[in-house]
């Protein structure tokens, strides 16, 4: 018995040494992620790769946690001068011009032609495949994608005498049930009729300006357009939340929205759909979901992460693109959106089961399905960082009076569209 | 009785200015101890309502804080060690001894203080890989086996040790390293020490460097185990991520109460003695 | 046997730079190749839409003194650095001196005042960030208590480079503390005591004796202090990311903003060069005037 198990071994070691390591070795990929959403996820993760790697014997698949956005944009960037970049790796949308222009990332279409072409990128909502391109050739694959959303306290709504069934569909009737909604003694708020709290993407200028139907980008992504007149319009609608209907804080910072709801200082908040997961551990009122107003139409911007390939062998670009494809399946779509909060990208995986129960549960899912048919593009260009945060100071500057608005969104857009032509 | 006054607005200050540090401290073990729903109230709460023990078992195991402890305990002590080495003997050649080019090397030491880690940190990537270093124990050693910090603390307190004792201890034989080993490094003991802390606690925090040169969890650090529950597009789970900080936090703490009473003045003088 | 001598006499010149081998070999690989790496990127344009460096000669200094936002980066970091150094190192420097007295649970206090240094500072950030909220905050519930308004500690513009000032020197304090601590152990015993026997007064006892003798730590210190204030980045980048509109810019975060967030990697290696040179010079003549 010990014999044959040893002759078997030594067997299998010849074997080995006879056919080289290129053949029997599975080809090893690394996978970079940044999770930006706490630690339990990476275990999540760590789960799907493990179930790949089990079913693919020729692929092994390595997850490495990247830190955050930002830290992973800059692991890739020195991986790109150093010549150490990963196979695969989940990147925010905004950053697919940039990795693309920078030669990073690596075009999909070849792949994707033979992957069925149209058919294969049908699987997904056409709205997220909006941040995908870069010089008309595609370069991301929706993996971790999010839009805005508003969470709105029922029980305020009640006491406020409002219907909480019935969340405001547009900027007028938000206005409106903000002042019902704001709650004051004496000079100090007790409570916010509605917060737009504001991060470094700007995304609610962009549902604002998306919303009054603007662009904010030049299409091909060359000029900003904030002194433009519907740019204009959204910008003074936020103004006059704070300013005129003082039913919203001059600044939220990004990360307090939620804490805010969830302490009854804010009835209504716009934020990701990711933090579903948050609001349903933490809240301890009624609450419900409702679209991003329009003005003159729906339209909340796209956000969120993107796969992108870097590898450039042939070999382990396949292997690579069998991953990418094996985790934007149906299954996986669902599993990873279940578990985290972000929406799932495959349309096929909001049939499966898992899925229908949860909407079950949640019913109110199916408000933030309804607005991807209607999601726009996040403004992106290979240039467009530092006009972001010019954006941003501009935004801060008029809310908070510091700047008269029409004056301070020319000031803005003149320089932005300076900084992006050096 | 002035001295008695005196004594009392002593105390008086030093308590307000605990107070003052204290408070965020407190914060910040009360919230690693709250149970997610208590953490966002209209009004603080000082107390949890009850005790959420079970944050510290679930802060541990979101990320492989095991295998990253053993790692942070081996790489502190690499570290320190070879900043010890390197910086006490540049520190005996710049503080005791004359030679061509000292004022120009003390220059470049100060120098390199000056560089931060966000302007290095390309160069240095781009130079592990040519020594095929990255993603190893050494990309996270390497770079840091000296320490213009260290160097210039050093010298300085080497400077201040009176010219009288090495003439002693030359007339003992004891010159060179040895003068250093038995003298210097006693003598200085809490520079040394002051030093040693201030490296200790540099290095046991690093997360950036960590999380940019390594890409497997065999070999990286505890401070990586905390930037997992740091989140950027959705609110972050602050009770965990506090219990995680009292975990990556403590062992620094314990080892500073322990060894902060060397700073105490009779240690120094049995370390004269000797 | 003359042979014999001055080998040794050779070893005995030598041997300074073969204690300085170790630490000045790490220094030139790990600190300043990537300071002449830096140089030679400022000299070239390299960023998302050129990525193969082109040489641009001195274009991104010309730039980057050009634009109206690296004076506005430069004058916060002056004043963060102005408030920071100072205030640091005479928190640290009398909490040094009062604990150096034996007070009664003084190891106890030192370890309280060490804590903010060994806190991860994703940690300290986070807590800082609760304690200054605008809404919910320690600080303005205090205020409220007191009947005062509250204060946008972190979003208003005009408050923020203060805040972020505030919890720099609440995390470094400590260091100095640690360092004026050590150094007022190894001060000469014999000094003080014959002073104390004199009948000086403490506060006499301290400026006339302890503060000159103090003169080379408080060096040491100073120059520690205004590096640590120039490599101030990790309040910045998680508490505000140079905002409310620039108002917590500086200049290392400035360095990043341009080079990792607008990957204008030249761009960003001119300002790099231009802060180490700053800090470099400052350094220099602190130097000078204490060693007069």
């Amino acid at each position: 018995m010990n014999m044959r198990r040893m002759l078997a071994a030594v067997a299998i070691a010849a074997v080995a040494v006879w056919t080289g390591p290129g053949r029997a070795a599975p080809v090893t990929l690394s996978f970079w992620y940044p999770v930006d959403l706490g630690g339990g996820l990476a275990k999540v993760i760590d789960g799907m790769v493990a179930d790949f790697n089990k079913t693919h014997p020729d692929i092994k698949v390595a997850a490495v946690y990247s830190g955050s956005y930002d830290v992973t944009l800059q692991k890739i960037q020195a991986s790109k001068l150093a010549g150490t970049l990963p196979d695969v790796a989940v990147t925010e949308i905004s950053s697919v011009p940039v990795l693309a222009a920078l030669g990073a990332a690596q075009p999909l279409d070849r792949l994707i032609a033979a992957t069925g072409g149209a058919k294969f990128l049908g699987k997904f909502w056409p709205s997220m495949l909006l941040n995908c391109r870069y010089g008309g050739k595609v370069y991301g694959i929706p993996f971790q994608r999010s839009t805005p959303v508003m969470y709105y306290n029922k029980d305020a709504f009640v006491e406020a005498g409002l219907d909480p069934e019935k969340p405001p569909l547009t900027w007028a009737a938000m206005a409106a049930d903000a002042q019902k909604l704001t709650k004051r003694s004496g000079n100090r708020v007790e409570r916010w009729g509605v917060e737009l709290p504001l991060e470094a993407f700007n995304w609610f200028y962009y549902a604002l300006a998306y919303s009054n139907g603007g662009q904010t980008l030049s299409a091909d992504g060359s000029k900003v357009l904030w002194d433009q007149p519907r740019e204009l319009g959204a910008l003074k609608y936020w103004y006059d939340l704070v300013n005129k209907y003082k039913v919203t804080p001059a600044y939220t910072p990004w990360n307090d929205g939620p804490q805010e709801f969830v302490a009854g200082k804010a009835a209504i908040i716009w934020h990701s759909t990711g933090d579903q997961g948050f609001m349903r551990q933490h809240v301890k009122f009624h609450w419900g979901l409702g679209r991003i107003p329009k003005n003159t139409q729906f339209g909340p911007p796209s956000g969120g992460g993107n796969m992108m390939l870097y590898a450039t062998d042939p070999a382990r670009q396949k292997a690579a693109w069998t991953f990418m494809t094996w985790m934007s399946e149906a299954p996986q779509a669902a599993r990873w959106s279940i578990a985290t909060g972000y929406l799932a990208t495959n349309i096929a995986s909001w049939e499966r089961p898992e899925m229908l129960a949860l909407i079950k549960e949640h019913p109110e899912v199916l408000v933030t399905k309804a607005q991807l048919k209607d999601a726009k593009a996040e403004p992106a260009s290979a240039k467009y960082a530092p006009a972001r945060d010019i954006l941003n100071a501009m935004i801060k500057d008029v809310l908070a009076n510091k700047e008269p608005l029409v004056a301070g969104a020319k000031k803005a857009t003149q320089e932005a569209n300076a900084a992006m032509a050096k | 009785m002035r001295r008695i006054l005196r004594r009392a607005a002593l105390y008086a200050g030093v308590l307000a200015a605990a107070a003052i540090v204290a408070m965020p401290m407190y914060w910040l073990v009360v919230s690693a101890l709250k149970p997610g729903d208590e953490i966002f109230t209209a009004t603080p709460r000082w107390l949890p309502g009850r005790l959420a023990w079970g944050n510290f078992a679930a802060a541990w195991q979101g990320a492989a804080f095991g295998r990253y402890f053993f790692n942070s305990i081996c790489v502190t002590a690499a570290i320190l060690l070879l900043q010890l080495t390197t910086s006490s003997l540049a520190a005996f050649a710049l503080a005791r001894r004359r030679f061509a080019g000292r004022g120009f090397i003390l220059l470049a030491v100060i120098g390199a203080l000056i560089i931060p880690i966000q302007v290095t940190f390309l160069a240095n990537f781009i130079t592990l890989q040519h020594f095929g270093w990255l993603d190893s124990y050494w990309a996270l050693i390497a770079p840091f086996a000296a320490s213009a910090f260290g160097t210039f603390l050093l010298r300085q307190a080497f400077l201040a040790v009176p010219d009288a004792i090495e003439d002693a201890a030359r007339l003992d034989r004891c010159t060179g390293l040895a003068f250093l080993w038995h003298f210097l490094l006693p003598l200085s003991r809490p520079t040394v020490l002051a030093f040693a802390l201030v490296a200790l606690v540099a290095h046991w925090n690093d997360y950036l460097w960590p999380l940019i040169v390594t890409n497997r969890d065999e070999i990286r650090t505890l401070p990586i185990g905390l930037a997992m529950f740091v989140t950027q597009e959705v609110t972050t789970d602050w009770n965990l991520l506090m219990a995680a900080t009292l975990f990556v936090a403590g062992p620094v703490l314990i080892v500073f109460f322990f060894t902060q009473r060397y700073f105490v003045r009779s240690h120094l003088h049995a370390g004269l003695k000797r | 046997m003359k042979g014999a001598l001055g080998a040794s006499r050779a070893r005995v010149r030598l041997a300074p730079y073969f204690y300085l081998l170790p630490a000045l070999a790490a220094l030139a690989l790990w600190n300043y190749y990537p300071l002449a790496f830096l140089i030679n990127l400022s000299l070239h344009r390299l960023d998302a839409a050129t990525p193969v460096p082109i040489w641009v000669g001195t274009a991104n200094y010309r730039d980057l003194f050009a634009s109206p936002l690296f004076w506005r980066v430069l004058g916060n970091t002056a004043i963060y650095t102005g408030l920071a150094v100072p205030l640091s190192i005479a928190l640290g420097l009398a909490l040094a001196v009062a604990l150096n007295q034996r007070l009664k649970g003084a190891h106890l206090l030192r370890t309280l005042f060490y804590t903010p240094v060994v806190l991860p500072t994703v940690a300290a950030a986070t807590i800082a960030m609760w304690i200054f909220n605008a809404d919910y905050g320690l600080v303005n519930y205090a205020l409220g208590l007191l009947g005062r308004p509250s204060i946008d500690w972190l979003t208003d513009s005009s408050w923020a480079l203060w805040t972020v000032i505030a919890v720099g020197v609440w995390k470094t304090f400590g260091y100095f503390m640690l360092v004026y601590l050590a150094a007022l152990q190894s001060l000469p015993q014999s000094v003080l005591e014959a002073a104390r026997l004199d009948g000086a007064r403490p506060w006499d006892r301290f400026w006339s004796i302890t503060w000159p003798l103090l003169r080379p730590t408080t060096w040491f210190a100073v120059v520690i202090a205004l590096i640590l204030s120039f490599q101030a980045f990790d309040f910045v980048n998680i508490m505000t990311q140079g905002g409310p509109s620039n108002a917590t810019n500086l200049l290392v975060f400035y360095v990043y903003q341009n080079g990792f967030q607008y990957f204008r990697l030249g761009f960003a290696a001119a300002i790099a060069v231009v802060m180490f040179v700053l800090v470099y010079a400052l350094s220099a003549l602190i130097s000078l005037w204490y060693s007069r």
